[in-house]
């Protein structure tokens, strides 16, 4: 029985069994190049849900506070490895009720970066197919198809990725992916190495770069899963006014350290707010390397441990030993 | 908006560095300002009127003071501007003293800074609001939790002086530690003979409400409103009826491990610990109860005249409401046996911690005061004390001194010498001798002297049985050289540890512990006795190790903050305190995590839904949830945020230099 | 995607996260970078926003001015309550403002007037450190410490140590935030 059928088989069952009021998975979107999230209500609906590489969508952004319809609904949705960290990151801080979840883990071997593939092609994609694991097939309008390796065309995140199964789930979508050594090797961050590597100028320059074209979309705080504050954001805030409603290269990259800030401790480098972005900021240079600063700090993954707290919000007389 | 600066001379301490009357004047041209004036010494008389008559006269709505620290002379300008009919906290003062005229010698550079320094203030005032303290009644009542002699002196002082106290007491009878003592240094008087009057003081009081075997279950609300459940514990006898006769206790079969004798001699399954326990009241330890084991005995209830026994007794919770809350629960004796296996971890009968030997001394005690070696009964020619078992100990977690052990080691060993004859040979191996009260180094010479108690400078590495004998083998570091003596008694000076459930109830009132479980004060020197909760007070050992006539004095102490406290009637709250703007709130409970004093709570809205709430009373003004709140929804009153941005913006601001 | 300037494609790869390709940013790559070296500015003494707690720096200051120990006049003190209070985004503000150095202060760890206030801050300032060090702005300009009331020495010597740092650097001009 192939994951996708799991993942039908799951929702049905508890849909039909009133666990929940609505399941929320992912379906094709306006093409089969495109995968879109799906909220099903009714047991004959889920063979809309389907599983394959392109289904990035973190549906945890679907279940924070303020999202469920009704307040109070019982929700199934699917996690991935890196969804899951998200969900323990949240129930870390109480910001779900457990009970009220039904968790489908669906272990992943990697998703597709479509807009890498994107770039392979001068023509709009219309079928992306995966004949095998491994294999990418890609069609365009035009009717042009080439075939990619998988592991070619992964999301940056995937490929660095430690936790290809579920770290939280009530069932499990087929058997477990191969995990990682993870008491030999610590996370890899390798991505900002040639940032990190300009000098003070350099990376000025960058930045000022970079976030000059951001147009405060506010697409990347939306979809941070993370993120508790919705249309609060204290960037729209004009009392007090925190960051300035000039859209400027300063303001911008100020508005992101503020978002930084408020994530930090929680971040699990999901990617989200970097595949959200309309113009294709990296922001992952800012949330990255304040990942690695709070794992070089506390030894701490945001999202990996159930009993663990967010690290800003608690302190630890014994081993806290910052300042002079 | 009007705004008027005033610029202080203060003499020539900063007319001398700063140009003051042109500060004054330019002033004028910041925008709000409608009055700036210099003048000689503000914080005078004359100064003062000054500001009250600008006051009324130019209607101003704001007053910035530029002169010394707000340290010196803030709240004197509050009250200022509150006489002159201004809301004292529309008052805003800019440090050009002590934060720049006295630091700079260059006129035109200090008076730039100066400058600053005013436009960063009048700033912030625009920023202000009208602030007001608020008042809330307060319940009188008192709880102390522990009666040992901090929670007895807290007590009585207390209820002396008309307050309600109740003392919360998990053993059946108060006392604690001392009670368990033989003599007390350093002046050798008899301990019970100084607490036993204490102790029925105590439980003869009016206004002393006595709560023995019963323990705090929950806490909630804040200073002056506490709501507190009390478990009382079932000892399986109607202390309305018992007399304490203790005939139950000489019939009892069952034998059971007797906690005030530390363990030297068995107690019964039902017990009363000693003969002037107060209240004089018996329990049953039902894990040793033939009845409760067996389901066959009940001879105490066979035997109680007074129809006392009640094997249906269940556990019941008592709720209370309290003003004040003194925690007094003191220490436990350091847990060697796990901690020194070297010293043969409680398998050598000779060799026993010193609250054991302070039973073996007491006249009241299992041996009627006979000092001998538990192995055989004799007595003993050579005794040896071992000080800092479990004190200033790294590698058992104690790196502290519980400073107590000195100054009893001297004094058991010569309560020894004063037993068991001046032949005895009695060693002390000490790392180095603390005895810092009064009277206590004149205590320590007279024992060495005196009584020819010897001392030998060093760490005892083994403890083992050979020939009948405990070998004690050590060095003695001022000679630098092995030393090994035949010991027929071995006493262990243990440390002071927190109390075990410390902890837990360090978080059930919300106040902080240090590592090892001892609760921390308010500030080390300001604020000893008080909590960072407020209306949570510490006495005694619970606090830190000290001896009875630190504890007693702390216990005082404390209990005259808590009568200032309840002196009023009404508490008046600060109003320099967080407040959430609940329409904003999303509630991420960041706020509740983060606050040291728990001042935010979730708070039902009409809807159902929670939001964060600062309880007033309970916020102490630090900040940290403002600082913590993503969608900023907490103001911190006297130091908004909008505030502190326009200040930082004001200050970058390019100035043409002048 | 196929008509890029240099600049544009640039920027595209550091997206993409092209490795090689993001190597390669630097300040004069791209036509339009305003960005000038940090501190090849002009000569006007440099301005520092100081953030202190009411109980332990800024009484600590206010020591050091009782005891009239010199200081270089570059820092401008704003009073909070606490350590705790400082928001990191205070000063990242600052230099986004244009200040050429911040300096936080409060008291001692395990001094702190709310026992715990400044226990929550050093976590946050030594993550902001680390951060502002990532944006390109030198460590010297940013710095965070305590200094007790009593530290009236200390306080001159943390003051002069700081601004001599950020003085060598000089203003700064043109820069990212
Ligand atoms: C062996 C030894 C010898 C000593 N000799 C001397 C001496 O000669 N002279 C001198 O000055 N000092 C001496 N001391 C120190 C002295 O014992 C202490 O200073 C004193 O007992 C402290 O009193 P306290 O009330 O703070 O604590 P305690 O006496 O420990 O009283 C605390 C009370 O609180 C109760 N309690 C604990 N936790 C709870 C709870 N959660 N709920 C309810 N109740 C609770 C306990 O049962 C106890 O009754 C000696 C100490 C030891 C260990
Ligand atoms: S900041 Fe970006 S990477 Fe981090 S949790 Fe939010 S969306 Fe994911
Ligand atoms: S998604 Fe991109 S453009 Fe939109 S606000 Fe975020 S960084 Fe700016
Ligand atoms: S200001 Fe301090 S004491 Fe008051 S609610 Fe906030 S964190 Fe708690
Ligand atoms: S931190 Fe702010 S948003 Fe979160 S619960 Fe507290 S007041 Fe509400």
């Amino acid at each position: 029985m192939s994951r996708q059928d799991h993942i039908r088989e799951f929702a049905a069952q508890a849909l039909a069994d009133g666990r929940v009021d609505y399941f929320i998975g992912w379906k094709q979107g306006y093409n089969s190049s495109e995968v879109v999230p799906a909220f099903v209500k009714d047991p004959a609906d889920v063979d809309q849900l389907i599983w394959t590489p392109l289904c990035h969508h973190n549906l945890v952004t679907f279940i924070k506070r303020n999202m469920p319809d009704p307040a109070d609904a019982k929700i199934g949705l699917c996690v991935k490895g890196c969804d899951s960290r998200t969900l323990v990151a949240l129930l870390q801080e109480e910001l779900v009720d457990k009970e009220k979840l039904y968790v489908v883990g669906v272990p992943c071997d990697g998703i597709v970066d479509r807009r890498k593939l994107e770039k392979e092609f001068a023509d709009e994609l219309v079928d992306i197919a995966f004949p095998e694991r491994g294999r990418v097939v890609v069609t365009t309008g035009k009717g042009e198809t080439r075939e990619f390796a998988q592991d070619d065309v992964l999301l940056d995140v995937c490929g660095r990725c430690r936790y290809p199964n579920a770290l939280y789930a009530d069932d499990v979508a087929g058997p477990l992916e191969a995990e990682p050594d993870r008491e030999e090797s610590g996370p890899d961050w390798s991505d900002i190495a040639d940032f990190e590597n300009l000098s003070d100028d350099e990376k000025q320059a960058a930045l000022e770069r970079v976030y000059a074209t951001c147009i405060r979309c506010f697409a990347c705080v939306h979809v941070c899963p993370v993120c508790v504050c919705w249309d609060k954001c204290v960037n729209r805030s004009r009392e007090p006014e925190l960051v300035a409603q000039k859209v400027g290269a300063k303001e911008n990259l100020l508005f992101q350290m503020i978002h930084m800030f408020h994530v930090a401790g929680r971040c699990t480098s999901c990617g989200a707010c970097d595949r959200a972005c309309p113009v294709e900021i990296p922001l992952y240079l800012l949330h990255r390397k304040m990942n690695k600063e709070i794992y070089d700090m506390f030894g701490f993954e945001p999202g990996t441990k159930l009993d663990e707290k967010p690290v800003f919000q608690l302190f630890d007389l014994a081993t806290d030993h910052f300042g002079d | 908006m009007r705004i008027g600066v005033f610029v202080c001379h203060c003499g020539s301490n900063i007319a001398g560095t700063v140009d003051v009357d042109r500060l004054a004047e330019r002033a004028l041209t910041l925008k709000d300002v409608v009055h700036g004036e210099d003048i000689m010494y503000t914080c005078s008389e004359p100064g003062q009127a000054a500001i009250q008559k600008a006051i009324e006269e130019k209607k101003l709505d704001r007053v910035v003071v530029a002169a010394c620290s707000p340290h010196m002379h803030e709240p004197t300008f509050r009250r200022c501007v509150d006489k002159g009919g201004l809301n004292p906290y529309l008052f805003e003062m800019a440090n050009i003293r002590e934060h720049c005229s006295w630091i700079h010698t260059d006129m035109p550079v200090a008076t730039d800074k100066a400058w600053d320094i005013i436009k960063m203030a009048v700033a912030k005032a625009r920023r202000l609001e009208p602030l007001f303290s608020n008042e809330v009644e307060i319940n009188k009542d008192v709880l102390v939790i522990g009666g040992g002699v901090a929670g007895i002196q807290a007590a009585l002082d207390l209820a002396d002086a008309g307050l309600k106290v109740t003392i919360v007491e998990r053993e059946t009878t108060i006392g604690g530690v001392m009670a368990k003592l033989d003599k007390t240094f350093p002046t050798i008087d008899c301990s019970a003979c100084i607490l036993t009057p204490r102790m029925v003081d105590c439980g003869q009081h009016e206004n002393i409400e006595l709560m023995t075997y019963c323990e705090v279950d929950k806490v909630s609300g804040y200073v002056g409103n506490f709501t507190v459940d009390i478990r009382k514990k079932a000892s399986m006898v109607d202390w309305s009826k018992c007399i304490g006769c203790e005939i139950c206790v000489q019939k009892c079969p069952s034998k059971a491990p007797d906690v005030f004798n530390v363990g030297l001699e068995p107690t019964k399954a039902i017990y009363i610990p000693f003969p002037q326990a107060v209240p004089k009241r018996a329990a049953i330890q039902t894990e040793y109860c033939r009845y409760f084991q067996t389901g066959k005995c009940k001879v105490c209830e066979r035997v109680c005249p007074a129809d006392a026994i009640d094997f249906e007794q269940k556990d019941e919770i008592v709720q209370k409401r309290f003003g004040a809350i003194v925690v007094a629960t003191g220490l436990d004796v350091f847990d060697w046996e796990t901690g020194y296996p070297e010293y043969g971890g409680g398998k050598i009968k000779d060799v026993i911690s010193g609250l054991q030997y302070e039973r073996m001394l007491n006249a009241s005690g299992p041996y009627g005061g006979h000092v001998h070696r538990l192995s055989n009964g004799e007595d003993p020619k050579t005794v040896v004390f071992i000080q800092c078992v479990g004190s200033r100990d790294e590698s058992v977690n104690r790196p502290y001194c519980s400073s107590v052990c000195c100054m009893y080691t001297a004094k058991q060993a010569l309560l020894t010498k004063d037993h068991c004859g001046s032949d005895v040979e009695v060693y002390v191996f000490y790392i180095d001798i603390r005895a810092t009260g009064k009277g206590y180094e004149e205590f320590i010479k007279r024992v060495q002297t005196e009584f020819g108690v010897k001392y030998v400078r060093g760490r005892v590495s083994k403890l083992y049985e050979d020939g009948g004998k405990v070998m004690v083998r050590g060095v003695d570091t001022l000679l630098g050289e092995q030393v090994e003596i035949a010991a027929d008694l071995v006493v262990l000076a243990t440390g002071i540890q927190a109390p075990e459930g410390a902890k837990d109830l360090a978080q059930k009132l919300n106040i902080s512990y240090d590592e090892f479980g001892f609760m921390k004060e308010g500030h080390p020197k300001l604020r000893p006795v008080e909590t960072n909760t407020a209306g949570v007070f510490l006495a005694g050992v619970s606090q830190g190790p000290k001896d009875i006539p630190a504890t007693v004095a702390q216990a005082s102490g404390t209990a005259s903050k808590v009568l200032g406290l309840l002196a009023k009637d009404k508490l008046k709250t600060s109003p320099m305190i967080a407040i959430v703007d609940q329409k904003n709130c999303v509630s991420c409970w960041k706020c509740i995590d983060v606050c040291p004093f728990s001042a935010p709570e979730k708070q039902e809205q009409r809807d159902g839904t929670f939001k964060s709430h600062v309880i007033e009373t309970v916020c102490q003004g630090c900040g940290v949830c403002v600082a913590t709140c993503p969608v900023n929804t907490i103001s911190l009153k006297g130091f908004p945020t909008d505030a502190i941005l326009d200040q930082i913006e004001e200050v970058l601001q390019p100035t043409p230099s002048h | 995607m196929a008509d890029q300037t240099t600049t544009q494609a640039n920027d595209a790869a550091v997206v993409a996260g092209d490795t090689a390709a993001a190597g390669t940013i630097d300040a004069a790559s791209g036509a339009g970078a305003a960005v000038a070296a940090d501190g090849a500015a002009g000569d006007r003494p440099v301005k520092i926003v100081g953030i202190v707690c009411n109980w332990c720096s800024y009484a600590g200051a206010d020591t050091a001015g009782t005891g009239r120990f010199k200081q270089p006049p570059n820092l401008r003190l704003i009073r909070v309550p606490c350590t705790g209070r400082v928001d990191p985004l205070f000063a990242l503000k600052a230099f986004e403002k244009g200040a050429d150095g911040v300096l936080i202060s409060g008291c001692h760890p395990g001094d702190c007037h709310y026992s715990e206030g400044n226990y929550y801050a050093r976590r946050k300032f030594e993550l902001l450190e680390r951060m502002i060090h990532h944006l390109g702005i030198p460590k010297e300009r940013f710095r965070w410490t305590w200094v007790s009331a009593s530290e009236g020495q200390r306080w001159q010597q943390v003051v002069t140590e700081f601004v001599a740092g950020v003085e060598k650097l000089g203003p700064r001009e043109g820069r990212a935030l």
